[in-house]
């Protein structure tokens, strides 16, 4: 089973299941909850948004610039598709059992 | 950083994640207790007479836009509806329904000891401001654990 490569490391694959929970969400949030620096988080958002999984909308809340991100309809089907994947690997859903296999 | 070795370890990443993430959407604690305080303060408004009516109106409607605001404009996540579990929303919705219960029914207690209703309506917030402060961490929880098993897509 093959897995995309363009979710399957580490930092994208955090920023794309942060986003999958929410309809949009600010760069600050990503970096703060995510525990990453500014860099990283530009780095790989742009190579989501590359591979057309994520938009990246720029505005202004008052006078402070906002990016914000946003995940694709494509990008949400390819993370599902990562996630039937894993879990097929794995044998088991997500969060219903512990893990026993590390 | 370097790809997951396996695939327990990715879905372990997404689900730790997650969760975090539904954490972090928690709302600020300042927001319901002035949420209610400013209801209660409208409420007064409605008992008392003249200048201290507009005056209690006027701050209660202010602050409530205030309110919105600052939380819309600090506000850094969209929240996304399709996450939630009809066991989350009902733990949810049982709780605000607490919420207006504790507000009801605190001023017939207040009745007993005084006969003032702007007193027992005053007594009513400050006791649903505590009675929220309370709870509401606890209840955030409780609803967090039943979206961390539907994991969001």
């Amino acid at each position: 089973m093959n897995l995309d490569p363009v979710i399957h490391t580490p930092a994208r694959l955090q920023i794309i299941s942060l986003l999958a929970t929410a309809t949009e969400a600010e760069f600050a949030f990503v970096r703060d909850s995510l525990d990453m620096s500014d860099s990283v988080v530009s780095k790989h958002a742009s190579a989501l948004e590359k591979a057309g999984y994520i938009e990246i909308r720029k505005g202004y809340v008052g006078k402070r610039p906002r990016t914000w991100f946003k995940l694709t309809k494509e990008g949400r089907r390819a993370f599902d598709d990562y996630v039937t994947t894993l879990q097929q690997i794995v044998g088991r859903p997500l969060a219903d059992t512990p893990h026993t296999d590390r | 950083m370097n790809d997951f070795t396996n695939a327990a370890e990715a879905l372990s990443a997404i689900e730790q994640t997650q969760q975090r993430a539904y954490a972090d959407q928690r709302l600020p604690m300042w927001y319901l207790p002035g949420v209610i305080t400013l209801g209660t303060t409208a409420a007064i408004a409605s008992d008392v007479d003249g200048t201290a009516q507009v005056v209690l109106t006027a701050v209660a409607v202010a602050g409530l836009l205030g309110l919105v605001t600052t939380l819309s404009t600090r506000m850094r996540i969209r929240f996304r509806p399709g996450t939630w579990t009809p066991k989350a929303g009902t733990l949810m919705a049982l709780w605000i329904a607490s919420l207006f219960v504790v507000w009801g029914v605190v001023p017939l207690i207040a009745g007993a000891f005084t006969d003032s209703a702007v007193w027992q309506k005053a007594i009513a917030g400050a006791v649903t401001v505590v009675y929220a402060a309370a709870t509401t961490r606890p209840v955030e929880s409780l609803v967090l654990a039943r979206l961390a098993g539907k994991v969001a897509r």
